[in-house]
C-alpha cells in the first residue's frame, strides 16, 4: 500500500502503536505527520538549518523506542514537540557551537527587495544575535507558548530566571531591531 | 511579572513579527537518512521525563581523555564533519584558517594545498605534520608483534551526554590479516561500520616488525556539507580529496614514525602488542582527531596515550568472560580506563570520561564479538 494511504487509513494511535513495535512505514507515517513541527521548534530554538536537520534526525531516529514512555492518552504532538525542545536544548549544550547561521547583510543589490523581505531579514538577524539563553526563553515563552515555569523545568532554572530571561529577551530584541 | 499595556503590545508585535519568518526547508532525504541510521543500529533515548537539563554535572576537573581507540575513531566522524566545513564562511572557521596560514607560515617544508585542506589535515594531525615536518626521532616503542592476532573484531559503543543523552552507535568490525606489502611481511587492518554520523571503511597496512604504518587509506561521508572526503597515505605523503560540494585534491609531505597510528588503529595494532604485566607503564602515540577549533591542541599533533596497568579484573561483555589487566590512560586520577584481556590482548572494553564547561561526555565501547583466524 502507498505510504501516504496507508498514513491516512490509521489513525495516529495505531501509528504510534505500530511505531513502537518497529514499524517503519508508522514511523515514515509519523515523520511525514510531525516532523515540520519539530523541524520548526529545532530552527526557531537553534538558529541554524544544519543543526535543525540532525536535530529531527535525531528525534525520529529514537522515537520508537522513545514511545513507550509516552502514555498513549495525552496530546501526542505536545508530547513530540517537549520531547523536540529537549533534545534541542541537550544538543545545544552538548556542542556548545554558537549558530553560523550566515545571514547576508542588505547590500546595493538587495534594493529591490520587499519591505516585507527586509523586515524578516532583520528579524532572523536580531534572533541570531540574541544570546542564546535569552533566544530559547523567548522562543519557548512567546512562539511556543509554554509557562515560566515549564521553561524552567525543561531548561533547568527557576521560574523567576525564565521570567526575567523572557523579559530580557523582549527588550534585547525591540532594541536590535529598533537599531534598524 | 507584570507588563504594562504598551509592553503588550510590543510583545505581540514582536511575536507577530517572529512568526512571519519562514523555516528552512527540511532535507529531502531526511527520512531515507533516519531509515539508514535506524538499519545501522544507531540508537538515540530521548528525554522523555520531566528532567530539567542542566545542572547534572557534579564538579570535577577537566580531565584530558587521552582517547582509547576506539573512541578517537567515534569523533573522528565529527571532526572530519567539522573540518569539511571549513570552507563554510562562519566566523569561527574564518579564525580557524587564519590560525592556520600563521601556525605554517614558518614550516620548514613549502605545503602546495588550500588553506582549507590544510586546515582539515592540521584538524586531524596537528601543525607539524600538516605542514610538513619531520617527526621526532624518538625510540621505538618497544611491542611484541607476535602478540598480534589475525581475526575480526567488533566493537559496540555508547556516548552518554550529562549522564542522560545517550546515543548508542552501531558495531565497528575490525578485521585483522597477515599480507605483505612491497615484498615485506605486514598486517592489514580494515575497519568496517558506522561512525557517530555518516559510513565509513577505512584500512591501514603496518609492518609485521611492528606498528609502523605503511599505508592507509580512509573515506568519509559527510553531512554537512554534503559529500565525501577520501584520504590516502603512502609512506611519505598524504591525498585528501573532496567531493560533492566543494571538489579539491591535494598531497602533502606526511611521515609518521613507529608506534603513531592514525585514528582508531591503536585498538587492534598497538595495544595487543604491548608487553602489559602488572606495574608496567608505558606510552603509545596516536593520531587523535582534534576540533580544529581547540587551537591550544595545535602544538600537539600527537596524542601521548600514558599507560598504566593498575590492576587485574574479570570483565564480562557481550563477547565472553575476560581476565584483564585494568589499564589506566593518562594520569592516576585520569577517568578513562580500559580493560585488556591477559590472553588474547584484546581490548575487552574502554570507558573514558571528559567535559567541556560543565557538561560530560562519557564514551563507552565493548568487544561484542572476537574471531581468530586459525593459524
Amino acid at each position: 500500500m502507498p505510504l501516504e494511504e496507508e498514513a491516512t487509513s490509521l489513525d495516529e494511535a495505531a501509528l504510534i502503536a505500530h511505531a513502537a513495535s518497529g514499524s517503519h512505514d508508522a514511523l515514515a507515517a509519523l515523520f511525514e505527520l510531525h516532523s515540520p513541527h519539530v523541524h520548526r521548534i529545532a530552527y526557531r530554538l537553534t538558529m541554524s538549518a544544519d543543526d535543525a536537520d540532525d536535530i529531527v534526525q535525531d528525534v525520529f531516529i529514537g522515537l520508537p523506542e522513545a514511545l513507550s514512555a509516552y502514555s498513549r492518552t495525552g496530546d501526542f504532538s505536545a508530547w513530540l514537540r517537549r520531547v523536540a525542545v529537549r533534545t534541542t536544548l541537550m544538543r545545544m549544550r552538548a556542542t556548545r557551537r554558537r549558530t553560523a547561521t550566515a545571514i547576508r547583510a542588505v547590500g546595493a543589490q538587495d534594493t529591490a527587495m520587499s519591505n516585507f523581505m527586509l523586515d524578516r531579514m532583520a528579524i532572523a538577524t536580531a534572533l541570531v544575535a540574541l544570546p542564546e539563553d535569552l533566544r530559547v526563553a523567548f522562543m519557548l515563552r512567546d512562539i511556543e507558548g509554554y509557562s515560566h515555569a515549564e521553561i524552567a523545568g525543561m531548561v533547568g532554572i527557576r521560574t523567576g530566571t525564565a521570567e526575567v530571561r523572557v523579559h530580557r529577551a523582549r527588550r534585547k530584541l525591540r532594541a536590535l531591531l529598533g537599531e534598524r | 511579572m507584570k507588563y504594562s499595556s504598551d509592553e503588550e503590545v510590543g510583545v505581540r508585535a514582536l511575536r507577530d513579527a517572529v512568526a512571519t519568518l519562514e523555516t528552512p526547508p527540511l532535507r529531502d532525504d531526511s527520512f531515507s537518512r533516519i531509515s539508514m541510521r535506524r538499519a545501522r543500529g544507531e540508537c538515540i533515548v530521548l528525554m522523555v521525563a520531566d528532567a530539567p537539563i542542566a545542572g547534572r554535572v557534579g564538579n570535577g576537573g577537566v580531565v584530558a581523555v587521552l582517547l582509547a581507540a576506539v573512541a578517537a575513531l567515534v569523533i573522528a566522524a565529527v571532526v572530519v564533519r567539522r573540518g569539511a566545513g571549513a570552507s563554510a564562511t562562519s566566523m569561527s572557521d574564518g579564525v580557524a584558517l587564519a590560525a592556520v596560514d600563521s601556525a605554517c607560515a614558518n614550516a620548514p617544508t613549502t605545503v602546495r594545498d588550500s588553506s582549507a585542506l590544510r586546515h582539515l589535515m592540521i584538524s586531524a594531525f596537528g601543525v607539524p605534520a600538516a605542514c610538513g615536518a619531520e617527526p621526532g626521532q624518538d625510540a621505538p616503542i618497544a611491542f611484541a608483534a607476535s602478540q598480534i592476532r589475525p581475526g575480526t573484531f567488533s566493537y559496540n559503543s555508547l556516548s552518554i551526554t550529562d549522564g542522560v543523552f545517550t546515543s548508542r552507535h552501531g558495531s565497528s568490525a575490525i578485521t585483522v590479516s597477515r599480507t605483505t606489502w612491497k615484498g615485506a611481511p605486514a598486517f592489514l587492518a580494515v575497519r568496517d561500520g558506522p561512525l557517530s554520523t555518516g559510513v565509513h571503511l577505512d584500512s591501514l597496512v603496518v609492518s609485521a616488525d611492528g606498528p609502523t604504518a605503511l599505508y592507509w587509506a580512509t573515506t568519509y561521508y559527510t553531512q554537512h556539507p554534503r559529500g565525501v572526503i577520501h584520504a590516502e597515505f603512502d609512506s611519505t605523503s598524504i591525498t585528501i580529496a573532496r567531493t560533492g560540494r566543494f571538489n579539491t585534491a591535494a598531497t602533502l609531505p606526511f611521515r609518521m614514525k613507529s608506534g603513531q597510528l592514525p585514528f582508531g588503529f591503536a585498538l587492534p595494532l598497538a595495544i595487543p602488542a604491548l608487553p602489559l604485566s602488572p606495574g608496567w607503564h608505558g606510552t603509545v602515540e596516536i593520531a587523535p582527531p582534534i576540533d580544529p577549533r581547540a587551537f591550544k591542541y595545535f602544538v600537539r599533533p600527537w596524542e601521548t596515550m600514558r599507560l598504566r596497568v593498575v590492576g587485574r579484573e574479570t570483565v564480562r561483555v557481550a563477547a565472553g568472560v575476560f581476565d584483564c589487566w585494568r589499564v589506566q590512560i593518562g594520569d592516576p586520577d585520569g577517568e578513562a580506563t580500559m580493560w585488556v584481556s591477559t590472553s588474547n590482548h584484546l581490548v575487552i572494553r574502554s570507558v573514558s570520561i571528559s567535559r567541556f564547561g560543565d557538561t560530560s561526555f562519557e564514551d563507552q565501547h565493548e568487544l561484542e564479538s572476537a574471531r581468530f583466524d586459525a593459524n
